[in-house]
């Protein structure tokens, strides 16, 4: 799916790992896991705004749209 | 109203522990032993069948039998108490009470070579008397193959609730169990259906001789029951329905 989550992006912004960010949001660290490594199938809301209440950011900040070439490149690099 | 109480019913069904127990303990495990029991008998069948049966065609009172229930050629004898009617050609019992025809031997217009037309009998059990292996496993091959069939799908069923008692009811392994005893079974509905038109008195005498029912008619069609389609149908209607449902679990699965 091209689209593609900058959570390591915005995580390195903050200064915030991964293991900070589950505790804070409230998701375990399989289903923090599934989101960055672009597996996920869907995002519910809830999750969606836990994160970016955290992290201080807006949805888009997360979220990128990758057209097919870009993110087979960015998938194969 | 009536709805509403069924509902009300039904959870507090659901959630008593007597009913909970019994799935847990009961329901796979007899289905487990079911399986292994039936298999067992299966190839006691096959044995049996191979070695030592005698199957009846005909049992109980004012029996009429004729040239189509003998048509495949197997040697029959005819146990009564005492002398019948019979036509000619049939030859009269001898003095244990025990009439026998041996079709395989005499020579006449049917394909065994028979000249037997039609016979009688007030009391007693016609039997199959054949001591031609091949004849004997061919002549209880479809019961084998109804009991192997149980058996497996029986064990199949038996897994997938164990696995749906594990939380695990929608897995590819559960779609592939049933959409094989589907399969299976509209596959031994078929090869049974053909069999039992090329060899109409074996498929018949099978099924009643180990049922133990008195048998006043012999029609292959009351030996393939239509529901072993419907069951087959069923079946693989249900492996599509766990398709759906492995998917919407994956999709579950990967939501965030």
């Amino acid at each position: 799916m091209p689209i593609v989550v900058n959570l390591d992006v915005m995580l390195a912004r903050r200064k915030m790992s991964l293991t900070e960010l589950s505790e804070r949001v409230g998701i375990t660290m399989a289903n923090l896991s599934i989101l960055k490594s672009g597996k996920a199938k869907a995002v519910r809301f809830s999750t969606l705004e836990e994160i970016c209440k955290v992290l201080e950011c807006q949805p888009g900040d997360l979220l990128e749209y990758m057209n097919e070439k870009e993110f087979k490149k960015l998938m194969g690099s | 109203m009536f709805i509403n109480k069924f509902l009300y019913f039904s959870d507090k069904l659901k959630n008593m522990k007597i009913i909970k127990w019994w799935v847990d303990r009961f329901a796979i495990g007899g289905l487990m032993l079911g399986s292994l029991f039936s298999t067992l008998t299966g190839i006691l069948l096959l044995l049996y069948a191979v070695f030592f049966i005698d199957p009846y065609i005909k049992t109980g009172k004012n029996n009429t039998f004729g040239i189509s229930e003998f048509q495949n050629g197997i040697p029959v004898q005819v146990k009564m108490p005492s002398y019948k009617t019979w036509t000619a050609a049939i030859p009269y019992p001898d003095s244990s009470g025990t009439g026998r025809i041996f079709l395989n031997t005499a020579a006449g217009p049917l394909r065994n070579g028979a000249t037997v037309t039609t016979g009688q009998f007030d009391t007693g059990t016609l039997y199959v008397t054949t001591t031609d292996r091949m004849q004997r496993f061919l002549l209880l091959l479809p019961a084998i193959l109804k009991v192997l069939t149980f058996s497996f799908v029986a064990w199949q069923i038996a897994v997938l609730l164990s696995t749906v008692r594990a939380g695990e009811s929608f897995s590819t392994e559960n779609n592939k169990r049933l959409l094989r005893s589907g399969w299976l079974i509209l596959g031994i509905y078929l090869f049974l259906t053909v069999y039992e038109i090329f060899y109409q008195p074996f498929g018949a005498y099978t099924m009643h001789t180990f049922s133990g029912e008195r048998v006043t008619d012999i029609y292959p069609d009351q030996q393939v029951s239509f529901s072993w389609l419907v069951a087959g149908c069923i079946f693989i209607i249900l492996s599509l329905a766990f398709r759906k449902g492995e998917t919407l679990q994956q999709e579950q699965d990967l939501t965030v």
